[in-house]
């Protein structure tokens, strides 16, 4: 069983919202022995930096709103258990957390229906102390791409065999 | 400059470290409190990250009771007095002050004394040593919030390393 990595409302504020990610898990727990001095501190107050952003288009077959959940299943071994569709990655000693997101499209592009499927795509954005080896932003970025890859063709066999 | 030498002993740092702790009216005294999520893990790698490579334009070295400074900014010596002297230190490779710190209950304490810097040159250093304190004790509390975020059992570094290996491998195959 995975042991569900939590992230602390310091290092990134729940959204506001995301009702369920604002539980009571954002208390620190105590370190050997050691009791937190979280409310020396602001939610959000030691964000990381933000290194590396990668976009990556959503071709029209797949439907935008699957994309998140389908990657959400994908890297449940790095899911940040109360950060929706946030991970944690370790390369070369560093760690970092990465979030995945379908940016909202403007108000015209939704109007015109094939701007929106054409322009939609997914962000990822890598947060952490320094920027961040090949590891991620080649190795992990082509494994997302290839995912999606996968996923557009499935999703294109399905309206193929389905009349 | 009993500090020059390339590493000086620990008896040196313990007689420069009395000297300007006990003589009264030799050193010039700060203190700094430090915010850490967790205090003694973050003192411990506080103290770690000030040795492990240059902290902004300081280089420090520790011994067993105090961390000190071997290398510090290029100040602007226009408004000294003593240029020369100022200029002779810097080339023999050691900074014409003695800097100490040590970390007690959450606070920094620094210990500094310098026959040769002005007053504003004193500032300056010392400002910008405050600077890059408070900008390492951030980068400490990120670290162990990090660290949290990614604390597992040894069976997920497992998985984790399998699950990232077959991503690479899916890379690998031409869509």
């Amino acid at each position: 069983m995975f042991v569900t990595r939590r992230c602390s409302s310091l290092l990134s504020a729940p959204a506001a919202n995301a009702a369920h990610d604002a539980s009571d898990a954002e208390a620190l727990p105590v370190e050997d022995d050691e009791s937190p001095n979280a409310g020396s501190f602001s939610p959000g107050q030691l964000a990381c930096d933000l290194v590396f952003h990668a976009s990556l288009p959503i071709s029209w077959r797949l439907q935008g709103a699957r994309v998140l959940p389908f990657f959400a299943s994908q890297f449940e071994y790095l899911a940040v258990g109360n950060r929706a569709n946030t991970y944690c990655y370790k390369s070369k000693d560093a760690i970092f957390y990465i979030m995945f997101s379908v940016p909202e499209l403007p108000q015209a592009d939704k109007d015109d229906k094939e701007a929106s499927v054409k322009s939609a795509e997914l962000r990822i954005d890598v947060y952490g102390l320094g920027y961040p080896s090949e590891e991620i932003t080649e190795k992990f970025i082509q494994g997302v791409e290839a995912r999606l890859a996968k996923q557009t063709l499935d999703a294109l066999s399905t309206q193929l065999v389905t009349p | 400059m009993l500090l020059a030498i390339s590493q000086p002993k620990e008896t040196t740092i313990q007689y420069v470290y009395e000297q300007l702790t006990q003589q009264s009216g030799v050193a010039t005294r700060f203190s700094r409190p430090l915010s850490f999520v967790y205090t003694k893990k973050g003192t411990a790698y506080f103290l770690d990250q000030l040795v492990r490579e240059p902290v902004g334009p300081f280089k420090l070295a520790r011994s067993d009771a105090v961390t000190y400074v071997v290398s510090g900014p290029r100040l602007p010596s226009a408004y000294d007095a003593s240029i020369s002297a100022l200029s002779d230190s810097a080339e023999k490779g050691f900074p014409p002050f003695w800097l100490m710190l040590t970390v007690r209950r959450s606070t920094l304490h620094v210990h500094f004394f310098s026959s040769l810097l002005s007053e504003a040159q004193q500032k300056t250093l010392i400002d910008n040593l405050f600077l890059v304190v408070d900008q390492l004790v951030e980068r400490v509390n990120q670290i162990i919030l990090l660290e949290m975020v990614h604390k597992i059992l040894e069976n997920n570094c497992v998985l984790t390393k399998v699950a990232i290996r077959c991503l690479s491998q899916d890379a690998a195959v031409p869509s």
